[in-house]
């Protein structure tokens, strides 16, 4: 993969430009641009529909950022947290993402609770992570485990949070965002299509490697690498207090694979990745709210590919601190996910292909579904 | 030969009636799908088919609803399949196979008539290289969020 270097405009008041990617395939097209704290990618074909939909994706992904990010004082959701605890009436997009949240969080048990907001504020992380404070010195604060995922209510679009609580929608919020931008990209290609343009053919949205398809896949499926980046633990563990946190990223290849999506989400979540250090511990970002510190469990990184990249979010990150347990949910569920222990092993579930380029077929049908009609209402 | 027929003295006989004719009704079908036991034609023949000699004359409509529901399947199914395969093949033969530059988008046409646009579905291309690597959360710099 080489980026070209051809910048692509992306519209009037885009604060990143898109770079045009060659991936060694005339019948696709590829550009990058950083988004949502990472890099956002898409994937279009025919090539040429590649223009238009840069735009469809921005906007999905500016709006997502107005109103789920916990960075920017001047997101929907901020306002919430700076008003504090109370009933409010609360936008479309913002219902949805925390409708879908609550629903995670439901349906894994509270294993992906959208309320771990201040356990990730006191452990350090309470900052856009290219800014965050790569090493402190202070061990982090004693935490008491707050009112949790329950005592969040959402009835349509009036949202009551209790005190104490900070959202962070950071276990599904991306993969909605690979969702939606996915889905719009899609329809507008569609649209086109039906006007005369270009016919719909596939799109694949990528945010960070969470990844949502949406049309039809290229011949056998979209190609993926996964790929586990354990290697930035020892560059984490190695850094002297007050140096930078890597952000290079190092696959593995002894453990790499690579598969082919057809439909749905497939997300991947690490705790090899976002890590900084506190009192000389590495800490990360996926936390396990039963002890409000980073999960512990054996699995570095978990795969799972589902309806969509929203579920696929919420079971990985939900599989990374069920531990023991995450092989035997993720089967109960029919997920097919790839699991990557500290020690290399490695655990497949769902059909899980076992042979390189093999197909994962995700289910068709949501699991979150039936949580989402629980909580929302 | 006595006529069992001709009657008792108690018969009367209705005007036009004419024995000479040999006219001897069959049967009298109670209903459309009736089949009498024993069937229609001479001992061994069974029900009515197509090989009977008398069933197209005495059958006529009423035999035509009775013709077996797995040839109107068959039918019916010959149709789908005929129209599934020439929708199939006839856009093929616009497309190109080669696997050149642009070999997969250059299938996709456009054709206008007026009032109206069809646009046909490209054939879908073949890519081997990953196109994205998934890894867990990467982070790269500005922006915010994430898992």
């Amino acid at each position: 993969m080489s980026a070209t270097g051809l910048s692509l405009s992306a519209g009037a008041g885009s604060p990143a430009a898109w770079s045009r990617v060659g991936v060694g395939s005339p019948d696709i097209a590829v550009a990058d641009r950083d988004a949502l704290g990472t890099t956002a990618r898409l994937v279009v074909w025919p090539p040429e529909n590649l223009p238009r939909l840069l735009a469809v994706v921005d906007s999905e992904l500016a709006l997502l950022d107005e109103q789920a990010s916990r960075f920017r004082d001047d997101s929907e959701i901020s306002a919430l947290h700076q008003a504090g605890a109370g009933s409010y009436l609360i936008s479309d997009g913002l219902a949805e993402a925390v409708g879908i949240a609550l629903a995670a969080a439901s349906w894994t048990r509270g294993l992906a609770d959208p309320t771990i907001g201040t356990a990730l504020i006191s452990l350090g992380y309470d900052r856009d992570f290219a800014a965050i404070e790569p090493s402190l010195a202070a061990p982090p604060p004693a935490r008491d485990r707050g009112p949790g995922w329950q005592a969040v209510r959402l009835s349509g679009h009036i949202l009551t949070v209790p005190d104490g609580v900070v959202l962070d929608l950071g276990a599904t919020a991306k993969g909605l965002g690979a969702d939606r931008a996915a889905r719009a990209a899609f329809d507008a290609a569609s649209g086109s299509a039906a006007r005369g343009g270009a016919a719909g053919g596939g799109v694949l949205v990528s945010l960070g490697g969470d990844v949502a398809v949406a049309g039809r896949p290229p011949a056998g499926g979209w190609p993926l690498l996964i790929a586990d980046e354990h290697r930035q633990t020892r560059a984490v563990r190695n850094l002297a207090a007050g140096g930078r946190i890597p952000t290079a990223r190092f696959a593995d290849p002894a453990v790499a694979q690579q598969i082919r999506l057809g439909r749905g989400g497939l997300a991947t979540s690490s705790v090899t990745c976002r890590q900084w250090l506190r009192a000389g511990q590495v800490m990360h970002h996926i936390i396990d709210p039963r002890t409000g510190l980073p999960a512990a469990g054996p699995w570095r990184t978990v795969s799972v590919a589902a309806a969509s990249c929203a579920e696929a979010n919420a079971a990985s990150t939900a599989a990374i601190i069920a531990g023991d347990q995450a092989v035997r949910w993720l089967s109960e569920q029919g997920l097919p996910a790839r699991l990557i222990g500290h020690d290399g092993t490695i655990a497949l579930t769902g059909g899980w292909p076992t042979v390189e380029g093999g197909l994962v077929e995700p289910p068709v049908t949501s699991r979150l579904a039936a949580c989402r009609a629980r909580v929302s209402r | 030969m006595d006529d069992d027929r001709a009657g008792g003295p108690d018969r009367v006989r209705l005007p036009g009636h004419d024995e000479r004719s040999g006219y001897r009704p069959a049967y009298t079908w109670p209903r459309d799908d009736y089949d009498p036991p024993g069937g229609y034609g001479p001992p061994g023949y069974g029900p009515p088919g197509r090989y009977w000699p008398g069933y197209v004359r005495d059958g006529g409509i009423r035999s035509s609803r009775r013709a077996s529901s797995w040839t109107a399947a068959a039918l019916i199914a010959g149709v789908a399949a005929t129209t599934g395969y020439l929708a199939h093949a006839i856009p093929a033969t616009g497309t190109s196979s080669g696997t050149g530059k642009g070999s997969a988008h250059k299938a996709q046409q456009a054709h206008k008539a007026p009032g109206r646009t069809v646009v046909r579905a490209p054939s879908a291309p073949v890519v081997q290289a990953p196109v994205v690597t998934s890894g867990g959360s990467g982070a790269a710099g500005g922006g915010g969020g994430g898992d």
